[in-house]
């Protein structure tokens, strides 16, 4: 019964968002103190009532929540103490960057990662399956900072061929700020994105690896031969779709490893995203924009989740009839 | 007896596997070495009045300019890069064992709890686990780590900096021991043994501490193992975006942060080296955890 799934999805997928929230407010209103912030520490106990209640902090607290959460709900974070600017611009301005990234290199991941992935299937025992495996081996190990590190000084240090932080010479489309519009915007791009490839570049090569070894034993995939259908057909129309759903969903699982990672990478080359946004709010104990990244991480990493799941109930046509359905 | 046998069983299946065999030599040396840093490093990278400003930015041994007494080459205070390694990665050990410790306590506790109550206790424990494991460790430590630094004063973040990053990092990986030993326990629950103990009269705490526990803790110690690798790569890369270990206590990833200012004007090695036996290190734990994982208890994962 498909819309039982649905229904406990979009459940886990409420409760998720009620409990990070629930998280992002406790920092909010109480580890924060807004009062003292706003007031500094001089004011008097008549002004810090007054500012209590035209906060509303003097009310029940789940009625504080919910404002919280109505407030959250219109990207209304109050203002970085950082920056005293309102915390929705900062994250609005630094989305792009984080967008740009994060989808280019999942770009690059999948499109290396898938056929690597079916070389080393398909060839367990070639030279170039053997490297291709070691490299995803090194991908697992190595530290994604020090990754970073590493292609700094080969590509930038001692080639000189690129560029090593920031984002260049952005062209703005709108209100979006892109790395896409020339050359030499795109360049300061392809390290950062790299850094960033390599990890769901590795988990790729590996689930597809697995994925076709199974499948390419199957029974449909000797019946497509002995019907004599060209190898290529059953490569791809039979054997690379099946292998590919369990990709997908594992690659949708992994998103609030990529944001972490991405954080990461953005702090390695400067890239100005909404990661080092976050990594510089916590060196500086910037609880608004803590709070306010909190919540839009759990609501994106949902969404995606979401999404992924009923991505697979459209794909697959076993889970779309509901019971019944045999394999 | 048990025990004997067990370790020898295991000895024999270690030495038919040459690449379990390396990473434990390895990481036996490089435990040794950090251990007893004192004797294998000819300075003492904190005290400093051994330190010579003018010997700074020296370049390895076999580079030009590279002087004998400093094999690895020095950073910009002229600390000797091999000594600062040796003690960076005993600090980088320590947090990571005591932070997996802390977290492995931690997850027993609640994974005891959950699988043993059943009921509303069991459904919140899991459904915050389930909230948690959706944000990655690295991201719950800066969290924890941010919202310590508002709540604890400036004063006294200098020495409560350690603390809150062991902190930071061992309630960022708890999930994965509350989930097994949940699992395990609730397997255990319904063995006669148990009704026996409860027969007998025995206290809930005891029932738990002394016969669940023991019984369904195997799978920790080897999550465990794999589990130190990653504390170590958390508490280096904390220590990279510069809310981990201060640099008047460097761990690995402190001296690479360190470094990596230096990355540009050529001083490479200020921040490779201590990268590379980063590196080292996670690689021989990795290996030597996914073969003992693999040996002890092919069912996780």
């Amino acid at each position: 019964m498909y819309l039982n799934t649905i229904i406990s999805r979009l459940l886990q997928a409420a409760w998720v968002i009620v409990a990070v929230s629930a998280i992002a407010f406790a920092l909010f209103q109480y580890v924060g103190d807004p009062v003292s912030q706003m007031l500094g520490q001089d004011a008097s106990a008549a002004d810090r009532d007054a500012l209590r209640r035209d906060l509303g902090l003097d009310r029940p607290v789940a009625l504080q929540f919910l404002q919280f959460l109505g407030n959250a709900a219109r990207g209304d974070f109050g203002l970085s103490l950082q920056q005293g600017r309102p915390v929705m611009d900062l994250i609005l301005e630094r989305l792009p960057a984080t967008l740009e990234l994060t989808v280019f290199s999942t770009a690059i991941a999948v499109l290396l990662g898938v056929p690597m992935g079916m070389v080393a299937a398909l060839r367990p025992r070639a030279l170039v399956s053997r490297a291709i495996m070691l490299v995803s081996l090194i991908g697992v190990s190595l530290p994604t900072f020090f990754i970073g590190i590493l292609l700094i000084l080969a590509f930038s240090v001692i080639l000189g061929w690129l560029p090593s932080f920031g984002r260049g010479p952005v062209a703005d489309i709108g209100v979006w700020r892109t790395n896409f519009a020339s050359w030499d915007a795109f360049r300061y791009m392809l390290m950062p994105a790299f850094t960033l490839a390599l990890f769901q570049l590795t988990l790729i090569v590996r689930l597809v690896r697995g994925e076709m070894m199974e499948v390419m034993g199957q029974d449909f995939i000797r019946f497509a031969r002995a019907r004599g259908l060209p190898a290529r057909s059953i490569l791809v129309r039979h054997a690379l779709k099946n292998a590919l759903m369990p990709v997908v969903t594992i690659i949708g699982l992994q998103l609030g490893t990529i944001i972490a990672f991405a954080l990461i990478t953005e702090t390695v080359f400067q890239w100005p995203g909404m990661g080092l946004l976050f990594a510089e709010a916590v060196a500086f104990a910037d609880i608004p924009v803590m709070a306010a990244y909190l919540c839009l991480i759990a609501v994106i990493f949902v969404t995606i989740n979401l999404a992924v799941d009923f991505l697979y109930i459209l794909i697959d046509p076993r889970l779309r009839r509901g019971h019944g359905a045999s394999r | 007896m048990i025990r004997s046998v067990l370790a020898s069983d295991l000895a024999w299946r270690l030495s038919r596997s040459p690449g379990a065999m390396l990473a434990l030599a390895v990481l036996v040396t490089l435990l040794i070495l950090s251990l007893f840093a004192p004797v294998f490093a000819p300075q003492n990278p904190f005290d400093l009045a051994t330190l010579d400003l003018f010997s700074g930015l020296t370049p390895p041994v076999w580079r030009e300019g590279g002087r004998a007494e400093y094999f690895l080459g020095t950073d910009e205070q002229g600390r000797d890069l091999w000594s600062a390694i040796l003690y960076g990665m005993r600090i980088s050990l320590a947090v990571g064992l005591v932070s997996v410790v802390l977290s492995m306590v931690v997850g027993v506790a609640i994974g005891l709890i959950a699988g043993t109550s059943g009921g509303w206790v069991d459904t919140v424990l899991m459904r915050v686990a389930d909230a948690q494991l959706a944000l990655p460790a690295i991201l719950v430590a800066l969290l924890i780590d941010g919202a310590a630094r508002a709540v604890v004063d400036v004063a006294a973040q200098q020495s409560l900096a350690i603390p809150v990053l062991i902190f930071s990092i061992a309630l960022s990986g708890w999930v994965q021991y509350a989930r097994a030993v949940r699992a395990a326990a609730m397997v255990e629950m319904r063995r006669d043994y148990v009704s026996a103990a409860r027969l007998l009269g025995l206290g809930r705490a005891r029932l738990l501490i002394r016969h669940v526990m023991p019984n369904s803790i195997g799978a920790v110690f080897v999550l465990a193992t794999v589990h130190v690798a990653a504390a170590v790569v958390t508490e280096a890369t904390l220590s990279f975006l510069g809310v981990g270990m201060p640099p008047t206590v460097p761990s690995l990833g402190t001296l690479i942060r360190n470094g990596y200012d230096f990355l540009f004007s050529g001083e490479w090695w200020v921040s490779i080296f201590p990268g590379c036996a980063l590196v080292l290190l996670v690689f021989a734990v990795n290996v030597l955890g996914d073969w003992l994982r693999d040996t002890l208890n092919p069912r996780l994962q």
